[in-house]
């Protein structure tokens, strides 16, 4: 019955702990893959912070000629018109100097352009039509809007040399007067497309401040409104990017993963990055699937030795358990008249443990101990052990030699030697007249103390070949009396008042 | 080039900062209930700053910053109330309650990032030199042992009284921007320093000529500021200006002031 609640115990225990090591295991898996996919993002972040760096660093290079090209014209149309010079000598000016921005600085720069002292004068002696209003158009008003700084008008499709063109302008000293110039942004867009050419799965895009686009690695999409288009990726990542408070975001557009990485263009454009991180991502979710199925491959091999090693275990200690018994079935065969002695005195030893404040472990000792307590028995003859009349001398020192016999049997097996403790004191007396030691008081081990008290109650509440049971107040103040003399006097009123709990004497032989 | 990314930077940081600075938990708040119960928007701001905001010809507060706000209002559902203050005490009627917001060309300073909840910038300034066209002046070397007009208490006459120009000139300082033009016209002073959008309204209203310095002396950006608690009508008034962008209302309403649009909500 002890074994069985045992391995119950151990088995509880053993579901306990495969539980916990499947919560640390999930646990660190979980870690694992939060931290993988922060790395992964992280990465994949940076580089599209790089990229659209160096997008923005190359646009920005490449605009600020344009504008440094326009500060520098209306820097000296200013110092003309307060030196109060002809528009003939400004027109001169536009064209030489037309010439020279496109041969040195800007190639693809058409013409400079203005409405100056109230005429329109061209650089490249570009004829206009006789209604060509140079005050409506978009490059006067929003030169004279930005008073001083340089307006970027909208770009616009050239179509005699199909370039996508820009028209930086700026209003002049007086404040009525523009000058324009009109380059082509392709070398921007060529920037997006060698982007793109190093990595597939990046999409590069320069926006205008109304979100239309001016470059894109995807060249159709080059003049499409973002900010009309919701449903589309540029839709989607525009209506993203005028939410955003960070300067990275992550989208999913058609069930794909989208982490976009956002940077300004010094004139309020927008450069972005897309990068699609759905492979990254899909790579990583297949290692996590595998992390875990290795995981659990271990687990299950573990589990099967684990549980394969503490069947053995058990069996072994069940075992164990059964020698002794038979052990103990062996002794009271030899000695007839004290048929389950052993066992009797095994349990009251275990009860007094227990009662003592034994832990389950030492109250299983002490029932093994109290089995094994008269196993040098087996040495003595059966003709002695069993004799019906009084013993001799000679006979009398056989008997008192079975704790020593026990001793020296149960010392054999390494296993069993703190049995030999039961066996070998518990015919000590507690004032020290006992043998095969004359050990006293607590020089006599505490188990042999206690197998003392269960001994001696079962030899008086079990039959004798000369006698029956005593009665329980017999067996009572004989115990009393031999408190502190042959008892310990603990383990003495320990069973005392076992015998008082007793009222019906079912402790005893039947 | 590098120095307008820097400031850029510095902007886009202040931005940020202004982001998290106003009250964290904004849809909380009862202030945009409390303007929507009310039935209306009551508007601070200086009425001398044309084209943002000023009495017209009849006698009516028109202005760039009014056509949006009336816009705003209107999409909200609400009345708009034009509501004139004394700028130098602005802070006290908006946390006094008299007003809502001020909504008035109002620059975007590092004090009323601190001070109030700001709305995104809508709108980049320049600070310019505004000359009468007769004048000798040229650049900004030329304006030494001049005499130069701001409004007091602007971010220009910040600008100008931390720059070193300022040991070197007359300041003239006025309580706002019409007084301070009329001067110029009369030939008051040599040179207005005003905001660019004050110029543009100015130059072009004007039969006389005028000339403006090339050199920049310095920008900024305007934002409409609510109390530091207000944040959900704040962004229920950012929502709407961004809707007001992308359906381009924003724009019109820029180019009827402007004759483009200069605006720079996200």
């Amino acid at each position: 019955m002890n074994v069985e609640k045992r391995r119950i115990k151990s088995n509880i225990r053993g579901i306990l702990i495969s539980v916990f090591v499947i919560l640390f295991f999930l646990g660190v898996i979980a870690l694992f893959y939060s931290l993988l996919f922060r790395q992964t993002r992280e990465k994949i972040v940076t580089r599209g912070e790089l990229n659209a760096q160096i997008s923005a660093q190359q646009i920005d290079s490449y605009l600020s000629k344009g504008i440094d090209t326009i500060k520098l014209v209306s820097y000296t149309l200013d110092n003309m018109i307060h030196a109060g010079k002809s528009n003939e000598e400004i027109h001169d000016y536009l064209v030489s100097e037309s010439i020279a921005v496109k041969s040195t600085t800007l190639e693809g720069a058409s013409a400079i352009y203005g409405y100056i002292n109230g005429a329109y004068i061209d650089g490249a002696e570009w004829s206009r039509g006789d209604d060509f209003e140079p005050t409506e158009r978009p490059w006067y008003i929003d030169a004279k809007a930005f008073v001083g700084r340089v307006a970027v008008v909208d770009p616009y499709i050239d179509l005699m040399t199909n370039t996508m063109m820009i028209t930086f302008s700026k209003s002049l000293c007086d404040a009525r007067s523009v000058v324009a110039l009109d380059f082509s942004i392709d070398p921007i867009q060529t920037v997006t497309e060698r982007i793109k050419a190093e990595n597939a799965s990046e999409i590069e895009v320069i926006l205008d401040q109304n979100y239309q686009v001016i470059a894109h690695s995807d060249k159709a999409e080059i003049g499409k409104s973002y900010l009309k288009e919701a449903k589309t990726l540029g839709g989607m990542a525009v209506a993203e990017l005028r939410r955003a408070n960070s300067d990275f975001f992550q989208i999913d557009y058609e069930g794909a993963d989208y982490i976009i990485y956002a940077t300004r263009v010094s004139n309020d454009w927008y450069c972005l990055s897309i990068a699609n991180a759905t492979n990254a991502f899909k790579q990583l979710n297949v290692l996590l699937l595998f992390t875990v199925l290795i995981g659990l491959l271990v687990f299950i091999i573990l589990s099967v030795i684990l549980i394969h090693s503490n069947k053995r275990q058990v069996q072994f200690a069940q075992l164990s358990i059964q020698v002794v018994e038979s052990l103990a079935a062996a002794i009271d065969a030899k000695d007839h008249y004290t048929n389950g002695h052993s066992d009797r005195v095994a349990r009251y030893a275990k009860e007094i443990g227990r009662r003592f404040g034994y832990s389950e472990k030492k109250q299983e000792e002490l029932y093994m101990m109290g089995l094994l307590h008269d196993v040098g028995k087996i040495g003595i003859p059966d003709s002695v052990i069993n004799k019906p009349g009084k013993l001799t001398d000679e006979e009398y020192e056989v008997i008192k030699q079975h704790p020593v016999t026990g001793n020296h049997i149960l010392s054999k097996a390494k296993e069993l030697s703190r049995m030999a403790i039961g066996a070998h004191w518990h015919h000590e007396r507690y004032d020290g007249k006992g043998y095969p030691d004359g050990l006293k008081g607590t020089e006599i081990p505490e188990e042999a103390r206690i197998i003392a008290v269960a001994d001696t109650y079962d030899a008086m509440s079990s039959r004798r070949s000369y006698r029956d049971v005593l009665p329980q107040a017999v067996v009572r103040s004989e115990i009393e009396r031999g408190k502190g003399t042959q008892l310990d006097p603990v383990f003495a009123d320990i069973i005392i008042r076992m015998i008082d709990e007793d009222k019906d004497y079912k402790m005893c032989e039947h | 080039m590098k120095k307008i990314f820097l400031k850029m930077v510095i902007w886009m940081s202040i931005l940020v900062i202004s982001l998290a600075g106003c009250g964290q938990n904004g849809a909380a708040d009862g202030s945009l209930k409390k303007v929507t119960d009310a039935g209306q928007l009551v508007l601070g701001l200086d009425v001398e700053f044309p084209p943002m905001g000023y009495y017209d010809e009849k006698g009516e507060i028109v202005g760039f910053d009014i056509d949006v706000a009336q816009e705003v209002c209107d999409r909200i559902g609400i009345k708009l109330v034009k509501q004139p203050i004394d700028w130098s005490t602005k802070e006290d009627d908006l946390n006094s309650g008299r007003i809502d917001c001020i909504w008035s060309g109002m620059s975007v300073t590092p004090m009323r990032i601190e001070t109030m909840c700001l709305s995104e910038p809508y709108m980049k300034n320049e600070f310019i030199f505004l000359l009468l066209g007769e004048s000798s002046v040229a650049e900004l070397n030329d304006l030494k042992g001049k005499t130069v007009g701001v409004q007091v208490g602007s971010t220009a006459h910040e600008a100008l009284k931390s720059s070193e120009l300022s040991k070197e000139v007359e300041t003239i300082l006025f309580d706002d921007n019409v007084e301070l033009l009329e001067k110029l016209k009369q030939g008051g002073m040599d040179a207005a320093l005003v905001d660019s959008v004050v110029a543009y309204h100015f130059v072009n209203s004007q039969k006389e000529s005028y000339f403006i310095l090339p050199d920049s002396f310095g920008e900024d950006e305007y934002a409409i500021g609510f109390r530091k608690e207000d944040q959900a009508l704040r962004d229920k008034v950012q929502e709407i200006l961004g809707e007001m962008k992308a359906d381009g209302t924003l724009g019109e309403i820029s180019r009827r002031w402007f004759g483009s649009d200069i605006t720079t909500v996200r």
